[in-house]
């Protein structure tokens, strides 16, 4: 009979102990657990992912441990076949308190989600970030993500030019 | 902080709409290849995002100073997005009139070149709607808003502003009433204002704004013409419970005046207008196969009640956003032959290509499809069906197209029709006396004539002292250059 729990070691040398259960809202941990039936069990090891973070996964893995499975939504066009953004609205209180957070611990987290495949974390967590874009010039998103400004005159006037444009689509 | 990889910023983008999409295409280029990536897939048709013109974003103020310096000057679209999102700053930033616009941009963004892009009476219809008291109050300090409606009345963009919103709102109907509403101006309307309004009963109804008609009826006299359009506007919104209530309420009609497409969005409005004596006018609309109205339209209309459609009523089709399966169907049922001209202007970009090689394989496009296929201004689409023996036929055919014709679309006429620069330019002055110049197209040309970049073109047309760009101006440019 397979353990109730696995073992993970994570990037910072923690071992650490999940449920099964929320260790199946893993993809990645899942394949692994699947590759590995009958071996024995050692710590999975998550050489991307830090214990702190992994924390935090798992307090969302717990949150919602009995929500359905998510549906792979195929892009809809809406009745005019026009190209309709994803809902970016995060309805769920509880998430939207898990969200309030540093950013860099967002964007670790959602590195986390992305590389432990666990798809709710990762849609909140791209949907925390695109509602943080929303409203911000480009000074303001550099600042905020602490990119650098790597783009060229000619690249911006190029920009400049796609985003100015003022013929109507016919 | 870690940095993100080019496709997480993709999962990431795909929340946010396209107007959001500007300032990361500003920010970085990881940033800007995500998002060209992220509008890029918005269409799978061979029109790209960059042509055309996009809505920017109106969230704050910030945002707003920032793109007036870095992108474009505004365009009535962020106008009416800041007066529907109640942002009055936002609004006065970007402007009561398209009076503070380079004449260049005032010009292009102008339909007719002598009516505003938009006004103060524009921002009222819009408010109104909205039910804004914020920037109706705005309005009225300014001008008074009489005024300003009279204003909006004369511009032609008012005859598609719907003046009440999707949301049922009874105060404002009060206060056009005259009734007194707390946090608006006291004001005496004319009596004939809603006459003036002609579509508002037709759009209540659509939106089955019962309350708010009930006010408007003690308003206006309501007659077989006005009671009728209220019909036809609840068949457009699908309301049997519209319907019946308007006679319920005794709201006159007459059957002539009741246009049996409006009624085609489900089967129970279709059935009460041919019970009531509506019988089929000029066209029957393709609507989407998933509302199953086309065949159900026919089936009832045409089947039932024996019916024979007139022998014009598909001859003339326009498909707006039918999919391949409907004009299937109806290529199945005889209705679509070779001798059928598609009306296909609003079909999407998307449709557009996969929608006429279709046909065409079928051997199903009318030999002069290219007559209303050039209003898409795809270059590509053009040359494929000449390529397949599809005409232009020189004369008032490559005019009206160079008119509408993007610079490369252009310049593929010119070099397939081997055509004069001088003659298109000349033709592009005198098709557009009152209606905007073709301008990125004239500036092409003049970029060619006098061999100088399209930013030093750009700026000549900002050299006028006049409201806007005149046939005199256009032609002392081509003759004579910037030099004097």
């Amino acid at each position: 009979m397979a353990s109730e729990s696995i073992s993970v070691t994570t990037s910072d040398d923690q071992t650490i102990q999940l449920s099964r259960k929320h260790a199946q809202m893993s993809q990645t941990i899942n394949s692994m657990l699947e590759d590995s039936v009958g071996a024995d069990q050692e710590a999975i090891p998550l050489p991307n992912v830090s214990s702190e973070v992994l924390k935090k996964v798992i307090d969302w893995c717990t949150h919602h441990e009995n929500d359905p499975a998510p549906v792979e939504k195929v892009k809809k066009l809406n009745k005019k076949r026009e190209y309709k953004a994803k809902n970016s609205t995060i309805s769920d209180e509880w998430d939207k308190n898990f969200v309030n957070a540093e950013l860099r611990v967002i964007v670790d987290i959602l590195l986390a989600a992305n590389y432990l495949d666990v798809k709710g974390l990762f849609e909140l967590m791209c949907k925390h970030i695109a509602n943080e874009l929303k409203g911000k010039t480009p000074d303001q998103i550099r600042e905020r993500f602490g990119i650098q400004d790597d783009l060229t005159e000619e690249d911006k006037a190029a920009m400049r030019k796609a985003w100015g444009a003022t013929k109507n689509d016919s | 902080m870690q940095q993100l990889p080019i496709d997480l910023w993709n999962n990431i983008f795909s929340f946010l709409p396209t107007l959001d999409l500007c300032a990361p295409c500003f920010t970085s280029k990881i940033l800007r290849d995500a998002a060209c990536r992220t509008l890029d897939s918005h269409n799978t048709d061979i029109i790209h995002w960059h042509r055309y013109r996009k809505q920017l974003p109106t969230h704050n103020m910030e945002v707003v100073k920032w793109w007036r310096i870095a992108v474009r000057e505004p365009t009535r679209e962020e106008v009416m997005e800041a007066t529907r999102s109640d942002q009055l700053d936002v609004v006065e930033l970007l402007g009561w009139d398209d009076t503070e616009l380079s004449l260049r941009h005032r010009t292009i963004t102008r339909t007719h070149l002598c009516a505003p892009a938009w006004c103060a009476g524009d921002i009222l219809f819009m408010a109104v709607a909205n039910g804004s008291k914020k920037i109706i109050t705005a309005v009225h300090e300014r001008k008074n808003v009489v005024e300003a409606l009279n204003e909006g009345l004369s511009n032609p963009y008012c005859m598609y502003n719907p003046l009440f919103g999707e949301e049922e709102d009874l105060e404002m109907m009060q206060w056009l009433c005259n009734e007194h509403v707390e946090g608006l101006p006291s004001v005496q309307w004319p009596v004939r204002l809603f006459e003036k309004i002609y579509s508002v009963g037709f759009r209540l109804a659509e939106r089955g704004h019962r309350r708010v008609i009930a006010k408007l009826m003690q308003r206006i006299k309501m007659d077989d013409v006005k009671g009728s359009n209220m019909y036809n506007g609840a068949g457009q919104g699908g309301r049997i419970d519209m319907l019946l209530w308007l006679e319920e309420n005794n709201v006159p009609y007459d059957p002539e005046h009741i246009q049996l497409f409006y009624f085609v969005s489900s089967m129970s409005t279709f059935e009460w207008a041919l019970s009531h004596g509506v019988l089929p006018s000029h066209y029957l609309p393709f609507n989407d196969r998933e509302e199953g109205t086309y065949e159900d339209a026919l089936r009832v209309g045409c089947i039932e009640n024996q019916f024979d459609l007139p022998t014009d009523v598909l001859c003339n089709p326009e498909i707006t956003h039918a999919d391949v399966e409907v004009v299937r169907s109806a290529i199945d049922d005889g209705y679509i032959t070779r001798e059928t001209m598609l009306q296909l202007p609003l079909l999407s970009t998307r449709d557009r290509f996969e929608m006429i090689q279709w046909m065409h394989e079928r051997e199903l496009l009318h030999e002069n499809i290219c007559l209303f296929v050039y209003r898409w201004d795809n270059v590509h689409i053009m040359s494929w069906l000449v390529e397949r023996g599809y005409a232009i036929h020189d004369g008032d055919w490559i005019h009206s197209c160079a008119a509408i014709a993007s610079p490369d679309l252009l310049l593929w006429l010119i070099e397939t029709y081997d055509k004069g620069d001088e003659e298109m330019y000349d033709m592009l002055v005198k098709q557009a006396p009152w209606g905007p110049f073709n301008l990125p197209s004239m500036e092409f040309l003049l970029q060619r004539k006098w061999n100088e970049s399209e930013e030093e073109v750009k700026t000549w047309m900002d050299d006028k002292p006049e409201e806007y760009l005149d046939v005199e101006w256009m032609t002392y440019l081509w003759e004579n250059g910037r030099s004097l």
